[in-house]
């Protein structure tokens, strides 16, 4: 269909549609478009309504250089004529490709290309975060168990068992004591050593504390949130109760999805564009973290990014 | 210039009545996009072509959050003036 009209053969079908001879409205034709050139120079923008807008653009000089022989030439500067359609006639030709519409490209499709554009450090981490911290968090027990032989069992335990053990400790250690009076230098020997377990173990979970300490939220809430569902499928406002809400929100916050590190040069804006797909949900990062100032947050800053669920109106 | 005074300073140019300028505006816009919607290069003699091109689809980034898209092939209008237009101006 590539072919091309004429001034003289749109006027015909002008002429055709209107009923006005073909005479005159080549002659309007010819009026029309000199108008328009005239306007330009007169005011070096003319809109004509379902047409579009003609404009005077100015180039100003620069340098370039020829292609063919390498010098520096000079370009020097001068007006153009610039051409916008209006939105109609833009739509109406554009037409066959108006379904299409600008997509944001999927996750799974563009993770390659992102961990290559941006730091490969970034992108991980949200995700990784939640999952391997638990997993990671019973590899370091087994390295202190292998030197004392007689509990390893109770040690790959949380608080409560932890207590256990120091209950079953101490009557071991008091027992050995009223005993030692004739008692041969191994039993002093095998006090010193559990002694020594139990120092060992406390110290043990004291520092496993400090770390469980900082991930405890990722830890604890997520398998409560999950058994609330399969228990009693509570709706998402009685989940909500649970947390600090969003006055006029769209969205209850209903748990946790993970926990976000602050990187330097890293905003709520961001976080919240990143890991809720929309900036303007930062502000249930702030109520859920109860964070003050929303401007300051210190890199390494642990941010918890709530699960949101849609109020129905 | 705006659609008002273009429309009126064709009305004085040409000495034709604003109902009839009215008519082959609208006559001339509508048999101009038609043109145009079937890929016809419409060339107006000392004035310039119109001409339909195709745009090819292409990924962009958004420089302040990363987020790529994906914009979709579309056909626009190009102008492209006349040497004649070119020289008056």
């Amino acid at each position: 269909m590539e072919q091309k009209i004429s001034q003289l053969e749109l006027a015909a079908k002008m002429a055709k549609r209107t009923g006005i001879t073909k005479q005159d409205t080549e002659n309007f034709v010819r009026i029309f478009f000199e108008t328009i050139r005239e306007g330009l120079m007169q005011d070096k923008l003319v809109k004509v309504k379902g047409l579009g807008t003609f404009k005077l653009i100015e180039v100003s000089d620069r340098e370039s250089v020829d292609v063919n022989t390498g010098e520096r030439i000079r370009i020097e500067g001068h007006t153009k004529v610039t051409f916008t359609p209006d939105a109609s006639l833009r739509d109406q030709v554009n037409r066959p490709f108006s379904e299409f519409e600008t997509t944001v490209l999927a996750d799974t499709t563009s993770q390659e290309e992102m961990e290559r554009i941006e730091t490969p450090v970034q992108k991980p981490e949200p995700k990784s975060e939640p999952k391997p911290e638990p997993k990671t968090e019973p590899k370091p027990e087994p390295k202190p168990e292998p030197k004392p032989d007689p509990k390893p069992v109770q040690k790959p335990a949380q608080p409560e068992k932890e207590k256990k053990a120091a209950e079953q400790k101490a009557p071991v250690v008091a027992a050995p004591v009223q005993q030692s009076e004739g008692s041969s230098w191994l039993k002093w020997l095998l006090v010193i050593v559990l002694l020594c377990v139990v120092g060992g173990v406390c110290y043990y979970f004291g520092t496993q504390r400090g770390a469980m300490e900082v991930t405890e939220p990722a830890v604890d809430d997520e398998p409560v949130v999950e058994e609330e569902v399969i228990v009693a499928e509570p709706t998402p406002e009685e989940l909500a109760k649970n947390y600090p809400q969003v006055e006029g929100g769209d969205y209850w916050i209903v748990g946790e999805v993970c926990v976000h590190e602050m990187q330097v040069g890293e905003g709520l804006l961001k976080i919240a564009r990143k890991e809720l797909g929309n900036s303007d949900l930062m502000e249930y990062i702030v109520v859920f973290n109860n964070i003050e100032n929303p401007d300051i947050i210190p890199p390494g800053a642990q941010i918890r990014i709530p699960r949101m669920v849609r109020k129905n109106k | 210039m705006n659609n008002k005074e273009f429309l009126s300073s064709v009305m004085r140019k040409g000495q034709f009545p604003s109902r009839v300028v009215n008519q082959q505006v609208a006559a001339l816009v509508s048999e101009l996009t038609a043109a145009l919607e079937d890929e016809q290069t419409v060339s107006i003699s000392s004035f310039g072509n119109f001409e339909v091109k195709k745009r090819l689809e292409r990924v962009i980034v958004n420089p302040t959050t990363g987020q790529r898209m994906l914009v979709p092939p579309k056909l626009v209008v190009a102008f492209k003036p006349s040497q004649i237009l070119k020289s008056k101006i």
